[in-house]
């Protein structure tokens, strides 16, 4: 162990130590640029420069490793000099822009010249002009103020593996940026953001709206997917303008649905009053006379025989599933509730991993039927993190994966609909049976699969189910698991399933969304509340909602905005958003995280713990005395500490597509993907509307053109969308983007997300 | 998908550089390889050999504006590359680089209109004692006046006419 | 008895021949000192672009918390000189306490004190105290 000396401070640190990190455990601060703790030491920008004693030149802290003996200095006057000189270096070319540059007041470059620096300037010359570029809605891009410390570089090369976005020419006249593209979103965008130590690279979101010190920063849970990633909410004036990830968990990156996936919470279409039908339209109430009108319709309807049912967003809080359950159980007294909007027909089941850490510390992965990048991305980099340097192999049984593919030991990209397919064939391999029948029209070939099987047993693999999986395919993969002796993580659905699950609202064996919105269609269920949802926007069936909807007697709608499934509703009370109430929310790892409340709700918006406490006062039964969200938290954290029991299969559609057709697979582009992410107005930028996407050589064959307009044909039903090619779709068959609630792409789904499409040129 | 048009040249960039297929460390070869055929690097031969390598093209592109000698931009017949090192600015190489810009009637980095010459800058080229110093294709010519320097950029006009 | 009294009544009669101290307030004013801290001005520059650039010292700086400022980006330039200008530029005039610490702030001399102190609003309550960036610019309303 060798033994160093900093600034007259002894300490022993583990050899391999860098100066650096020495100096931070015996609590010396040394001014970096270019180091983070999350990438690898690259000495570029030598801000770090100490001295040693008896060396001739002064070393930089953050590449060089302690030796026993050293007696090091961050404090003499040489790197006193040493730091004046560099910071006046960089201010050559950095423009003093401060008072408009949005980074100031969190500026790296800021904060050292401010401790380090000399309040002068010598060389007066004009610095280097480049133009500001606005790579899309996220970023903004300005060069003249950039340190050149790669950090952004780095982290698309190191986590990213490989990014549009590097380093041109060389020197001072070194610039940083992507090389072929204009806009820039890359699904991690937000990373290259934060990591920016100065305001080369800023958030266009944010861009002036106010400085950094007018924001109160509270600690929540992002609400986009169940990774429940930590975020720092800043607020100003009850309005939601800044998302920070400053404490780095669960994992140091997080997404750009996280980071700028929070528009929604201040957009100007938001309703914040109650809403009530008379006749054709919709009129402002009280909440008072909204929660009477509601409970009295729900109490005549039960008491005049009809059935009430609950369909609620995997995205609330355990405290909203929890009273809106006891209410819809006990005061209602109606067992059909579920929570799972997205369609499909699982629950959450407990994995055999309990960290990110526990992910990337796999040997090798089997990744099943799901594009993590685009449900869990932090989890997908994790995993790509994993697989980095080959030290784990990542195979795939995924229908165009559009990040972890170029990661992948081995990819079967079966056409769609044909991923479980594919792993019954390689749960048969794996047990020695025939196969090959299993693989025809899957477009996987034996090798992939063989050299998979193989894969699998030489490793102990991570194995990951995604929430496309139905509870066929769920069973298929367990059987994988234990013929390898792993117990599957599956992934499901919103941000907080696992919670509602474990707080009873869909117990299995209970009704399925499907069979409560038959039931609407049959007249059996006579009322309905839907809770944070546009049901045409997620549930793979928009001709089955439309019907049921439109065969209700009673609909009560909570939301934030005006959707389709409000156009259908008798009374519409105001949601809140996640920023303005707190809650328990259960990650992927069933762990209970805290969400904090930002800022207090808007208007009259009311978050559904609160409706189903009004509306069981308004029944006459109230469900108890409850003032704040936290008075709910000690019996949700009772409710958290039991065990449920689960069964080991259910019932479910099987995939299946027509014959003749183009097997398509309907699924969410990115920036589309997650909660309300159609009301965040950079997002709507990017992806303003659906496309269809098919592998450039099938494209060819079919006659078509990236870009053409094509009209897609699903059971008589027409949509004109644009064509791309993208080289991970699999060949002869198409991914159509989905998730567009002004766009009504599920009309044409059947429960499932396959379906077989026709696309012919549309007549200009 | 980057798909080259099937030309003479195209093909031998594309038999050349797909030995190397997913080999990261062959980057300098490929681009030194295409460059000898297409004289520049054109951008579609970029995302080619990106594709080839499978590295983001930034990182090609990266490269190529890095090397002083990768080009991206079409190339005369003969570069003359005018030394501006401290030994050669003393000793006036400014003037033969702004007689040779004015005679061929071209800007620094410019290529004439008949192809045949590239007027280009150079740090160093290390022949500092015979400065002003300036190279033509690998020939170095030293002890230049700018009068010097045109009667040579001329001779090789004359040596082509005879 | 009468002594005192006389002896008051010559002050009086004493003042009715001396001029005026008071002034024939609102129709006459009284100079002010040149650097009296008055009411705010936001400055244009020669082109008439606005000077502010929304960097928030002045917000910050305020010790009765008297300004609220949010900024808006300005890509072509028509506004502002730096392209950032103020969207939102309020002054709490029932808070305000004319420290000039804001016009100290300002980085780029966008906001000055003017020496004029007639802030009476009419009716009751405090909201026309609320002063907007309109009515805080140079050449607001005919002036």
């Amino acid at each position: 162990m060798p033994k160093v000396v900093i600034d007259g401070i002894e300490i022993e640190v583990p050899p391999g130590t860098t100066i650096l990190n020495a100096a931070q455990r015996v609590g010396v601060e040394i001014p970096v640029f270019c180091y983070h703790p999350y990438l690898k030491p690259a000495g570029i920008c030598r801000m770090c420069l100490v001295e040693v004693e008896g060396m001739p030149r002064l070393l930089p802290a953050c590449i060089t490793e302690v030796q026993d003996g050293w007696e090091i200095y961050t404090n003499s006057d040489r790197v006193k000099d040493a730091r004046e000189w560099l910071l006046e270096f960089v201010l050559v070319n950095h423009p003093l822009e401060c008072p408009i540059c949005d980074e100031a007041g969190e500026c790296e470059l800021q904060n050292f010249v401010f401790k380090f620096g000399e309040p002068r300037k010598r060389l007066y010359d004009e610095p280097f002009k480049y133009p500001t570029r606005y790579l899309g809605p996220l970023i903004v891009h300005q060069m003249n103020r950039c340190v050149l410390c790669r950090r952004c570089v780095r982290f698309s090369d190191e986590a990213m593996g490989g990014t549009d976005w590097g380093v041109y020419e060389r020197g001072y006249r070194t610039i940083v940026g992507p090389y072929e593209r204009d806009v820039f979103a890359q699904k991690y965008t937000f990373n290259m953001e934060a990591l920016c130590p100065v305001g080369a690279i800023t958030s266009n979101i944010y861009r002036y709206k106010t400085r950094i010190w007018k924001l109160d920063f509270t600690n929540s849970v992002c609400a986009h997917c169940e990774v429940g990633c930590w975020l720092d909410l800043g607020e100003r004036d009850g309005q939601l303008l800044k998302v920070l990830h400053r404490r780095g968990y669960p994992s140091p990156w997080i997404c750009d649905k996280g980071g700028y996936g929070f528009e929604y919470v201040n957009h100007s279409e938001r309703i914040t009053v109650p809403l009530r039908r008379e006749g054709n339209r919709l009129r402002g109430v009280t909440t008072d006379e909204a929660l009477e009108f509601v409970a009295g319709r729900l109490k005549g309807l039960v008491e005049s025989g009809g059935k009430v049912a609950a369909l609620v967003s995997p995205h609330l809080t355990c405290e909203d599933y929890l009273l809106m359950g006891s209410f819809m159980k006990e005061v209602v007294g109606s067992d059909y509730l579920d929570y799972r909007l997205y369609g499909g027909n699982t629950y959450p089941e407990r994995p055999a991993v309990d960290s990110l850490e526990g992910v990337e510390k796999a040997e090798a992965y089997l990744v099943v039927g799901e594009d993590l990048s685009v449900h869990h991305p932090v989890l997908a980099l994790s995993v790509a993190k994993g697989c980095k340097e080959g030290r784990a192999s990542l195979y795939l049984i995924v229908t165009g994966d559009s990040f972890l593919f170029k990661f992948a030991a081995e990819h079967a990209n079966p056409l769609p609909g044909k991923e479980e397919k594919v792993l019954e064939a390689l749960a048969s391999v794996l047990g020695g049976k025939d196969y090959a029948s299993l693989l025809e029209g899957t477009e996987v070939s034996e090798d992939t699969l063989k050299a998979m099987a193989q894969g699998l047993q030489e490793k102990k693999p991570l194995i990951i189910g995604g929430s496309r999986l139905t509870p066929e395919g769920r069973v298929l993969l367990k059987g994988v698991g234990e013929r390898l002796g792993i117990t599957p993580l599956f992934l499901d659905w919103g941000s907080n399933s696992k919670g509602a699950f474990q707080m009873g609202f869909w117990s299995p064996g209970g009704e399925s969304v499907e069979d409560i919105l038959n039931k609407c269609v049959s007249g059996e269920i006579k009322g309905l509340f839907v809770s944070s949802m546009d049901l045409f926007r997620d549930y793979p069936n928009g001709t089955l909602v439309k019907e049921a909807l439109s065969n209700l007697d009673f609909l009560v709608v909570h939301d934030m905005f005006f959707t389709e499934t409000v156009a259908y509703s008798d009374c519409y009370l105001p949601a809140t958003s996640f920023a303005e109430d707190g809650g328990t929310v259960v990650n992927m790892f069933w762990e209970a995280k805290k969400r904090n409340r930002a800022f207090k709700p808007k208007d009259e918006s009311m978050p559904l713990w609160q409706v189903a406490l009004g509306l069981s006062r308004k029944w006459g039964r109230p469900l108890g005395d409850f003032g704040t969200v936290e008075d709910v938290t000690p019996l949700v954290r009772e409710r958290l500490s039991q065990v449920v029991e689960a069964p080991s299969t259910l019932g479910g559609v099987k995939a299946a597509h027509l014959k003749g057709d183009i097997p398509a697979l309907f699924e969410y582009p990115f920036y589309r993907a997650g909660m309300r992410t159609d009301f965040c107005n950079a997002f709507v930028q990017l992806v303003p509307e659906p496309y269809v996407t098919l592998n450039p050589e099938y494209g060819d064959e079919l006659g078509f053109k990236n870009g053409d307009i094509v009209i897609m044909e699903v059971d008589g039903n027409q949509f004109r969308m644009k064509l791309f090619f993208r080289d991970e779709v699999p060949r002869g068959g198409a991914i159509v983007s989905r998730g567009f609630s002004d766009f009504p792409i599920t009309r044409a789904l059947k429960g499932l997300w396959y379906r077989g499409i026709e696309l012919r040129a549309a007549k200009e | 998908m980057v798909k080259l048009p099937d030309t003479p040249e195209h093909n031998r960039v594309k038999e050349f550089v797909s030995q190397f297929r997913g080999d990261k460390g062959s980057l300098i070869k490929a681009l030194h390889f295409s460059q000898g055929v297409f004289g520049y690097l054109p951008p579609e031969i970029i995302e080619y050999i990106a594709q080839e390598l499978e590295i983001p093209a930034s990182h090609v592109y990266g490269v190529v504006s890095f090397y002083n000698f990768f080009r991206t931009e079409p190339m005369g017949e003969y570069e003359i590359r005018v030394c501006l090192g401290t030994a050669c600015h003393v000793k006036g190489s400014k003037e033969v680089l702004e007689t040779l810009c004015r005679k061929l009637g071209i800007k620094i980095g410019g290529t004439t209109k008949d192809g045949k010459f590239t007027v280009s800058t150079v740090r160093c080229v290390g022949a500092c004692p015979l400065a002003p110093v300036m190279v033509i294709g690998k020939e170095v010519y030293g002890r230049l006046s700018p009068q010097k320097a045109w009667n040579i950029v001329r001779g090789y006009y004359e040596e082509e006419r005879t | 008895m009468v002594g005192p009294l006389l002896k008051g009544l010559r002050v009086t009669f004493g003042h009715l021949f001396k001029p005026a101290i008071t002034v024939k307030y609102p129709y006459e004013k009284r100079p002010v000192a040149e650097r009296y801290r008055g009411r705010h001005v936001l400055k244009l520059d020669e082109d008439g672009r606005e000077k502010c650039c929304a960097c928030g010292l002045c917000e910050a700086v305020c010790p009765a918390g008297a300004i609220t400022l949010y900024g808006a980006e300005d890509p072509e330039f028509k506004r502002s000189d730096v392209g950032k200008i103020a969207e939102v530029y309020e002054i709490d005039y029932s808070r305000c306490i004319f420290c000039g610490y804001c016009v100290d702030a300002c980085p780029r001399g966008a906001i000055i004190m003017t020496t004029d102190y007639e802030l009476t609003v009419p009716g009751p309550g405090r909201g026309h105290l609320y002063k907007d960036k309109n009515w805080l610019f140079e050449k607001r309303g005919g002036e």
